[in-house]
């Protein structure tokens, strides 16, 4: 039984050694440090449950499409049946949101609106502070249109005026009466602050033409997932049989509600999960290797206390003090520096995201707490138990001999390679994927567009009802461009319905000619309608035929250009120009086509390759097509503004001031440079990446010091080995290829079980686009692990070889 | 006889920040083929550290030696291995046997060191090494199956192994009881008698006078060399 004894006994000796103390502490915080922050930050943001009652029962039903595209937004049909036939969930909801020109009185607010079903309140159990919540007599036909607001809302909006329910608002030409405030700090969903009451629905001839909005619900108790997607699969396919021609094999699929905002996808946590685990085991590893010294430096007086009488329980249970308590120590430190890291972690989130989900929790929870002390729990064993269990099972008498020579053991030789192995293993694989990650990054930092987008702003336009005619949307769109270019610092004005690294609207097309039997699968292509100065402004280069002009109107024959990629799919023989496609309307959700665009439409020219939408493989390989603005005039679209002599950001304030000068009921979303957007698209990958660089240094450091540690252990053990082979005539250089050689094949065996580890982490990340892996990587990691190892090795063999031999023999 | 070793005004100086204390101290020293010399005297009077410059693992800090009349006191690391792993072979007191080499791969060890040897020839060498210690018949074991007599045995094997110009003992007979001592000793002879040069660290009297001459050091110096019967006489004669 242990005494407090023991413990104060532990305690003096280790500070009696202060180095040792140091190392293995400062070893253990940052292990453990680590661990703590990312399993937390991870529990937090995608795995914690959401605050309200049944908040780890709430799941996400996305769409997957026959070609396996998956996609979160949902049909309305597809909700109103499922929501009949289902047997899995105790509530469903859906909601859609909406970016939306808010009056009130003369003011107006730009700001996401979220039509909501009476459900979404109850599910997310929100109590108004004042007022009521939307309920299930809003959404009847005749029901006047209510709205909900955020406290923060009523406090930037309306000054906390008193008198603020009952008061009306409107947007889209529809009035609103505001009939509650929701609590400080509530929005739902992520970031949302307005919410409306759902309009009766419309009257849809296709069920895809219906809306598409998130559908979420919140599981009955002991209803799994597995059992939930059985019932999805039935009603899909139900639905399937009954509207084949509609529904086209759709199916659902289930996952949590953070998954879909969440900073990365369960594949890229369980990886983050796994590196930080390898960290603490390195510093677990790192720490051991210290102690089990430690320990054999003092085995002579656990053989005085065996000789005394101890037991091996008892020495056991001594040597596992020293673990425990440079674990607690470390346990307590590693908390500190966990709760430092989830504070700057958020503060730049904030920063860089602006508002990020209420329910992300921005500090350690119980839970850090918890899992901190169990992984500490398993750190002390780790730590302690080999070494306690080598000391307390040694002979007595060897350690009592006065002049007996250690010498390493074949067991502790096995140990201590098994150790270098590990580390190297766990190192190079931890390197192996930041360096997958950090291509990720650069591809899509320097991703070719196939078009210029350095000196160009961009935002979304969008149309009050009044402009209803398409003559009335020309003329705005004229009226706009002049006003814009007699500004000195905008070279050129473009408009399209997209542009690079905004949306990718992806469309079935039918080529003019191919049947494509009863059962079609037409090809995808990336849809986009653009201005005739489009091309230009965008620096996309004409490879063949023409592009558009002022005579492309809206009564003249329909044109199109399409891209190279297109061109070498649908006609290789280079004779595309001339022929016709068409849009499928019906494949097409977002972009709002109208029948003009299903029209048969001609190819007139041929340009470079052109990436819309987020720089995704999908997207990098998908073929694009343009159709001409001026012949299909649509009330939202993407303007784009090329700046002269100035940086595009700066074109912000000017863009906004004409407009809300000329046009003060156009609503204007998302204006930025697309430089910004390049770099808003890569920061949730940028963050991912920093993480794995911060475990990728650790790891290389943790391997490298504990690697030398080892060779040095193995060196003092080995002097006198060292000493007999040079009295047998070996060189210097016969020791550095004896040692060099031993340590190579732990390097060539580490690295295999790294590089192949790394490289199957890596294909994970591949599949959500977090990470590209390259041969040259693998090469690269296992050159520069090798060389650290070689050092590592180098170093404590350059201290032996120092002396003469006899140094090493004298050791007797 | 040709010589073997010959050390001329030897010194070796261990200096700290305070004072200058001479390990050996100007010593001159030859060794002729075939010859038997012990070396004797008081702990700490510089007998090993005398045996480690003569073996190449120390340097002297001044002074001439040669071995069989090259110069190697200013040789570098590469020369000075090469030398030691040709001209000579040690025994040392607590038998310095590698654990986890099996005994024919201890005796072989030096062998791998060499250029002038193919790697076929050096389980035969080994053998034959072995043979001459009697201890063939454990060639396949590894030195902790071995008794201190036995390990003992196996690196005289060692230092033979490739025949050199002079083998070097310090207290071979040190961590040995008396029957083995004796039967080390023994061999020691039998070597000399085949023409091997022996040159022992020994504080045995009795060891000592089985070499042909002794040579007594005291603080750092050669304080008398002698022929080992004519001690042997002289002891007598303080005797009667």
């Amino acid at each position: 039984m242990l005494t407090l004894f023991d413990l104060k006994y532990a305690a003096r000796s280790l500070l009696k050694s202060p180095n040792f103390l140091i190392m293995s502490t400062l070893l253990m915080t940052c292990g453990l440090g680590l661990f703590i922050f990312m399993q937390s930050f991870i529990y937090n943001t995608l795995e914690g449950p959401l605050p309200f009652e049944g908040g780890d029962r709430v799941r996400v039903l996305s769409t997957v499409m026959s070609n396996g595209d998956e996609q979160r937004l949902s049909k309305m049909a597809d909700f109103k049946d499922i929501e009949a036939m289902q047997t899995s969930f105790e509530k469903m909801a859906t909601y859609a949101g909406r970016r939306d020109m808010v009056r009130y009185g003369n003011n107006s607010f730009n700001e996401w609106v979220y039509y909501s079903t009476p459900e979404v309140f109850n599910i997310v159990d929100v109590k108004p502070i004042q007022g009521r919540i939307i309920g299930p007599e809003d959404s009847q036909p005749g029901a006047e249109r209510v709205m909900m607001i955020s406290e923060i809302v009523w406090r930037e909006w309306f000054a906390n005026d008193p008198d603020i329910l009952g008061q009306k608002v409107e947007f889209r030409d529809v009035s609103y009466t505001i009939v509650g405030i929701t609590p400080e700090g509530f929005r739902f969903p992520q970031a949302g602050r307005v919410w409306a009451s759902y309009p009766p629905l419309p009257n849809y001839t296709t069920r895809n033409e219906s809306q598409s909005r998130v559908i979420f619900g919140v599981l009955k108790p002991g209803v799994s997932d597995e059992m939930a997607e059985k019932d999805l699969k039935w009603i899909m396919s139900e639905l399937d049989t009954k509207h084949p021609d509609q529904q086209n094999g759709r199916t659902m699929k289930l996952e949590t509600y953070q998954q879909g905002v969440s900073m990365f996808d369960p594949a890229t946590g369980d990886a983050i999960k796994l590196a930080v685990i390898l960290v603490l085991l390195l510093a677990c590893i790192n720490t051991g290797s210290l102690l089990l010294s430690r320990l054999m430096s003092r085995a002579q007086v656990t053989a005085v206390n065996r000789a005394l009488g101890a037991t091996r329980g008892r020495m056991f249970a001594q040597m596992m003090i020293d673990s425990f308590l440079i674990t607690f120590l470390s346990c307590v430190l590693a908390l500190m520096v966990a709760s430092a890291l989830m504070n700057v972690t958020f503060d730049n989130l904030i920063v860089n995201h602006g508002m990020v989900p209420y329910w992300w929790r921005l500090g350690l929870t119980s839970h850090s707490i918890i899992q901190a002390i169990i992984v500490s729990i398993v750190a002390v064993i780790l730590i302690g138990a080999i070494p306690a269990w080598k000391v307390a099972n040694m002979d007595p008498n060897s350690f009592l001999r006065a002049g007996t020579r250690g010498s390493q053991s074949k067991k502790s030789a096995l140990i201590n390679k098994a150790i270098i192995v590990v580390e190297i293993a766990i190192a190079s694989a931890i390197l192996i994927v930041t360096a997958s990650i950090l291509n990720r990054v650069n591809d899509a930092k320097n991703i070719d567009y196939g078009a210029a987008t350095d000196k160009h702003l961009s935002a979304w336009t969008v149309l009050p009802s009044r402009f209803d005619t398409e003559e009335s949307r020309l003329n705005f769109y004229k009226s706009l461009k002049s006003q814009l270019e007699k500004e000195p610092t905008i070279e050129q004005v473009s408009f399209g319905v997209t542009s690079p690294l905004a949306n990718s609207y992806v469309s079935d097309i039918q080529i003019d000619g191919i049947n494509y039997g009863a059962d079609p699968d037409y090809p995808a292509v990336d849809l986009n309608i653009v201005s005739h100065e489009y091309f230009e402004n965008f620096d996309i280069t004409l490879k063949d035929g023409r592009l558009f002009s002022l005579s492309d109107k809206a009564d003249s024959p329909p044109v199109a250009i399409v891209t190279e990629k297109f061109m070498q799919e649908h006609y290789p023989n280079g004779d595309g120009i001339g022929k016709k496609f068409r849009v499928n309307v019906e494949s097409q959700d977002w972009l709002r086509i109208s029948d003009r665009e299903d029209r048969w439409v001609t190819i007139v020219g041929v340009v470079n390759d052109v990436v819309n939408g987020a720089p995704i493989q999908a997207n990098l390989d998908r073929a694009s097509i343009f159709l001409s603005h001026e012949q299909s005039i649509q009330s939202i679209t993407m303007i784009a503004l090329k700046a002269s002599g100035v940086q595009p950001e700066s074109l912000k304030e000017t863009y906004r001031s004409i407009i809300n000068n000329a046009y003060p009921d156009v609503m204007t979303i998302n204006i930025a440079s697309i430089e910004e957007k390049r770099k808003r698209e890569n920061r949730d990958r940028v963050f991912v990446a920093q993480q794995f660089m911060v475990f990728g240094v650790v790891s290389i450091i943790l391997a490298f010091t504990g690697i030398y540690g080892v060779m040095a252990n193995t060196m003092i053990q080995r002097k006198q080995e060292v000493g007999v082979r040079r009295a047998l005539g070996a060189n210097k250089g016969d020791i550095y290829a004896f040692f060099l050689g031993s340590t190579s094949v732990l390097i060539i065996l580490g690295l295999l079980i790294g590089v192949s580890s790394g490289v199957v982490i890596t294909n994970q990340l591949t599949e959500s686009q977090m990470a590209i892996f390259a041969t040259l990587d693998a090469v690269s990691v296992s050159v520069f692990v090798a060389a650290m190892i070689i050092i590592a090795t180098i170093i404590p063999l350059l201290r032996l070889l120092k002396f003469q031999p006899v140094f090493a023999l004298r050791e007797e | 006889m040709k010589e073997i070793i010959k050390l001329n005004k030897v010194s070796k100086v261990f200096s700290t920040e305070e004072m200058d204390t001479y390990a050996l101290n100007e010593i001159d020293l030859v060794i002729t083929s075939g010859e038997y010399v012990s070396i004797t005297g008081p702990s700490g009077c510089g007998k090993s550290t005398l045996l480690s410059i003569l073996g190449l693992l120390d340097v002297s800090s001044s002074g001439q030696y040669y071995v069989s009349d090259v110069d190697v006191s200013e040789m570098d690391d590469k020369h000075r291995s090469a030398i030691r792993n040709k001209e000579i072979g040690f025994v040392f007191q607590s038998f310095n046997l590698i654990s986890d080499l099996s005994v024919e791969e201890n005796v072989a060890l030096s062998l791998r060191y060499r250029k002038d040897i193919s790697a076929s020839d050096y389980t035969k060498m080994a053998h034959d090494a072995l043979t001459k210690v009697d201890m063939l018949h454990r060639a396949k074991h590894y030195p902790a199956q071995l008794s201190g007599g036995q390990q003992q045995r196996v690196a005289i094997a060692r230092a033979i192994v490739g025949n050199p110009s002079v083998v070097l003992a310090d207290e071979p007979t040190g961590n040995l009881d008396s029957k083995n001592a004796t039967a080390i000793m023994e061999l020691f002879d039998q070597l000399h008698q085949a023409g091997t040069t022996i040159c022992m660290v020994t504080h045995n009297p009795d060891d000592a006078a089985k070499a042909d001459r002794i040579v007594e050091m005291k603080d750092g110096k050669v304080v008398a060399g002698h022929e080992a019967a004519a001690a042997k006489q002289e002891d007598a004669l303080e005797t009667a």
